[in-house]
């Protein structure tokens, strides 16, 4: 559990109220950018069709 | 309250073959969330709403993380079930030449790096079915390193209505002051 700041908005009557809050913060997940146009050249230098 | 609309006119000018609706009927934007970080937070908490009357919402997002101490994924959950793999997500992200494509069994909104800034457009319905359905489009991070990318997220089980949506961020307190959530409710 982690505490940390919630903001509660009711989109009814627009009251906004902070609180400290124990949370179970889900992790940071890193997308994996594959840049294939490049690994494709990269293989047809391997193979000697650049 | 602000509203502003979009009327079926300017879409029907430039096509003479379709007759001109006797009742023009607008698409109306209202204004239902505006409000900035004061204090910087973890977790953002809209309750109240019912987009069995409302019909779909829009939701803007503009953050910053606000710790410096790395990136951070904001997760979007709906009617307080926070459970990540009661949701899938289809994502495409450009970074450079380089792109990432694929699908999570979480909710993932948006991953601005340290001290990095996040813009998301969200749209957000019960769809046919009964799934919420979450189609966005994101861009974050700056100059060299500037993402950009569209994804779509469902949940897994169908909801009898939308009531409340939550965005939570990976590290605490990491939602900076001054970020911006909007939330228009669109009656079309």
């Amino acid at each position: 559990m982690t505490l940390g700041k919630v903001l509660t908005i009711d989109a009814k009557t627009g009251e906004e109220k902070y609180e400290e809050k124990d949370l179970v913060l889900s992790p940071h997940i890193e997308y994996k950018f594959r840049d294939l146009g490049k690994e494709i050249d990269d293989i047809k230098k391997k193979v000697g069709m650049d | 309250m602000k509203y502003f609309a979009l009327t079926k006119q300017h879409a029907l000018l430039s096509d003479v073959s379709t007759p001109h609706l006797a009742a023009e009927v607008p698409a109306l934007f209202e204004k239902i969330v505006d409000t900035t970080l004061t204090a910087a937070a973890t977790s953002i908490d809209v309750t109240g709403l019912d987009i069995n009357t409302d019909k779909e919402y829009l939701l803007i997002f503009r953050c910053k993380e606000a710790t410096g101490g790395g990136g951070i994924s904001i997760r979007i959950y709906i009617n307080n079930d926070t459970t990540n793999t009661n949701y899938y997500t289809q994502y495409m992200i450009g970074d450079g030449a380089a792109a990432a494509c694929g699908r999570d069994n979480d909710c993932l909104l948006v991953n601005p790096a340290a001290s990095q800034d996040a813009d998301v457009q969200v749209w957000i319905v019960r769809d046919v079915t009964g799934l919420a359905r979450i189609t966005l489009t994101e861009c974050y991070n700056t100059t060299t390193a500037i993402n950009a990318g569209f994804k779509g997220i469902t949940k897994t089980a169908t909801v009898t209505n939308i009531t409340q949506i939550t965005l939570t961020s990976s590290g605490a307190n990491s939602l900076a002051i001054g970020s911006r959530l909007i939330i228009y409710k669109v009656s079309r």
